[in-house]
C-alpha cells in the first residue's frame, strides 16, 4: 500500500514537473535505457600531447576513455599516472581525453592547466568543458570521474575516484567487445 | 487509509503545476508554508512527495523545498563579523554547504561547484543577487587563513564579495549550526589519529535513506590531498582507506532570497555543476 503510493506519486511528478526531472536527472548511464551521450565539441588546450583547437568528445565510432578532472583535485593529480598507463597501453583506435570542468579563464587560466598537466605527465589531449553540458550528460558529481564509452557513444563504465590502470584499461577492452 | 491515492496525487499535483496552493495529503498539520508554493520559484523535485512526507514525519532532519531556512548566526572570517541566514532576505539567493578542509572526498567537490556557481553568477551579471557559503564544521582546524588559502586554491574570487567562510566558533557551536539547525550530519570519526585500518562503511550510519555518506560516494578517500590545508593524514599506503577526521552528509542547499529552500541536495544526489548553475540561473531569473 504505502510502496504503491510512493511509486504513484513519483510517477505522477516526473509527469508533472518533467522540466525538473530532465533537468536534475541529466543521463542515467545505467538506466532502464542506454542513451548514448551526444557529442561534444570542446576546447582543447595547448600542452604536452594536446593542441590548441578543438575536439569532439566522445567521438561516435570509436571507444572515448575520457577523464572529467580539475586542477584543484589532489586525487586526479594521483590519477594521472594510471591515466598516462592506460593512454599508453589501449592503442591509438581508442579515443583517450581528459576534460576539466572547472571555470577557466579567472582564477584559474589555460596556462594554469597546461602547466599542471605538464607537471603531472600529460601527453594526450587535454580539453576545456566551458559550458559543462558534457560534464551534466556524464553525470560528473565530482572528480576524478573516469568513464568508457562505446563506438555508438554509449556508456558502458563510469567509476568517481581514484582507479588503477588495469581497471581502466579492462573497461576499455570490454567497451571494444573484447 | 482508505483514500484513493492516485486521484489525490494527481489533483495535488495539478495544484503544483499551476502555482497554487496545494499540500501533500496527510502532513499538512506541519507543513510550515502559509502561502504554499508562491514562495519558491523552481518546481518540485524529483520525488518531492516522499520527500515532503519523510521530512514531516521527523525522518529528514535537513530542510527541504518549501521550507524556511534555519535562523542561525555565524562568524564569516572573510569580513570578521557575524552573519545570519536572514540577512540575505531581499537581498541574494543563497547556497550553502558544510565541509572540512582537511577532507579530500567529497568537500573540495562541493567547494568547486558553488565556485562554479560564483564564476557563472559575474560572467552572467548577476554576482550581487546571489551568496556563496560554505560553512566549516571543523573550526579547531580551520581559522581564517586556513580557510582563505582553501579558497584560494579552490580558484574563489573574493573579489566578487559574494563568498562567505562560515565559522561556528566552537565545534559545539558547529553542532547546533550545522547539525541541528541544517540537518547536516556530521561527527569526528573514532578511527582518525594512529590508526590506519580500513574503516567500515556502515559504522556510521545515521539511518534513514538520504544519510548516504558522502565521502564514500565518490569512492576518492584513498589517499591524501595534502594541498588543501597540510592535513596530516599522509597518503602513503598504495590501497588503503585513509580515514578522515569526520564522517559527514554531502549536502549544497539552495535557497532564495524569501529565505525558502528551493533545493537541498545530499549524497548521492549531487548535481553536477552545470544543474547546480541552472538551478541557480533559474531562481535568479524567475524572481
Amino acid at each position: 500500500m504505502r510502496r504503491r503510493e510512493l511509486i504513484a506519486g513519483a510517477a505522477g511528478l516526473a509527469v508533472a514537473g518533467a522540466g525538473a526531472a530532465v533537468a536534475l536527472g541529466g543521463v542515467r548511464p545505467f538506466g532502464d535505457d542506454v542513451d548514448a551521450i551526444a557529442e561534444h565539441e570542446l576546447e582543447s588546450i595547448e600542452a604536452p600531447g594536446s593542441e590548441a583547437g578543438t575536439v569532439t568528445v566522445p567521438r561516435l565510432g570509436s571507444v572515448t576513455l575520457v577523464e572529467v578532472f580539475a586542477t584543484w583535485c589532489g586525487v586526479c593529480s594521483e590519477q594521472m599516472g594510471p591515466m598516462g598507463e592506460a593512454y599508453d597501453a589501449v592503442g591509438g583506435d581508442v579515443q583517450v581525453v581528459s576534460v576539466t570542468n572547472e571555470p577557466l579563464g579567472r582564477t584559474t587560466t589555460h596556462e594554469d592547466v597546461a602547466r599542471w598537466w605538464a607537471d603531472h605527465g600529460g601527453r594526450w589531449t587535454v580539453a576545456h568543458d566551458a559550458d559543462l553540458e558534457l560534464s551534466r550528460e556524464l553525470d560528473a558529481t565530482g572528480v576524478p570521474l573516469s568513464v568508457v564509452l562505446d563506438e555508438s557513444n554509449v556508456v558502458t563504465w563510469s567509476e568517481l575516484g581514484r582507479k588503477p590502470a588495469d581497471e581502466l584499461v579492462a573497461a576499455v577492452d570490454d567497451a571494444r567487445g573484447g | 487509509m482508505t483514500r484513493t491515492p492516485s486521484v489525490d496525487r494527481r489533483s495535488v499535483l495539478t495544484a503544483l503545476g499551476t502555482g497554487a496552493v496545494a499540500l501533500t495529503a496527510g502532513c499538512a498539520t506541519l507543513d510550515p508554508r502559509s502561502g504554499g508554493y508562491d514562495h519558491v520559484v523552481l518546481d518540485p523535485p524529483e520525488q518531492y512527495d516522499r520527500l515532503r512526507q519523510a521530512r514531516d514525519d521527523g525522518a529528514l532532519a535537513h530542510p527541504i523545498y518549501g521550507d524556511e531556512l534555519p535562523e542561525v548566526t555565524v562568524p564569516d572570517v572573510l569580513r570578521e563579523r557575524a552573519v545570519s541566514t536572514t540577512d540575505f532576505e531581499g537581498e541574494a539567493h543563497t547556497l550553502y554547504t558544510f565541509i572540512f578542509v582537511r577532507c579530500h572526498g567529497a568537500c573540495p567537490a562541493l567547494v568547486s561547484s558553488l565556485r562554479t556557481v560564483q564564476a557563472d553568477s559575474i560572467d552572467e551579471g548577476y554576482a550581487d543577487d546571489v551568496a556563496l557559503l560554505p560553512v566549516t564544521f571543523d573550526p579547531e582546524h580551520d581559522n581564517r587563513d586556513v580557510l582563505v588559502d582553501y579558497g584560494e586554491d579552490m580558484g574563489v574570487e573574493y573579489d566578487a564579495d559574494n563568498w562567505y567562510f562560515l565559522r561556528p566558533e566552537t565545534e559545539e557551536d558547529a553542532h547546533h549550526v550545522v547539525a541541528e539547525e541544517f540537518g547536516c550530519y556530521f561527527e569526528r570519526n573514532p578511527d582518525y589519529e594512529g590508526s590506519d585500518h580500513d574503516h567500515s562503511d556502515d559504522d556510521h550510519d545515521g539511518g534513514g535513506d538520504d544519510h548516504d555518506h558522502s565521502d564514500d560516494d565518490h569512492g576518492d578517500d584513498d589517499h591524501g590531498d595534502d594541498d588543501h590545508g597540510g592535513n596530516g593524514n599522509g597518503s602513503g599506503n598504495g590501497n588503503g582507506h585513509d580515514v578522515m577526521a569526520f564522517q559527514h552528509e554531502s549536502m549544497i542547499l539552495v535557497a532564495n532570497a524569501g529565505g525558502y529552500v528551493e533545493r537541498t541536495y545530499t549524497g548521492s544526489r549531487l548535481p553536477s555543476p552545470g544543474d547546480l548553475v541552472d538551478d541557480v540561473r533559474a531562481i535568479a531569473e524567475g524572481w
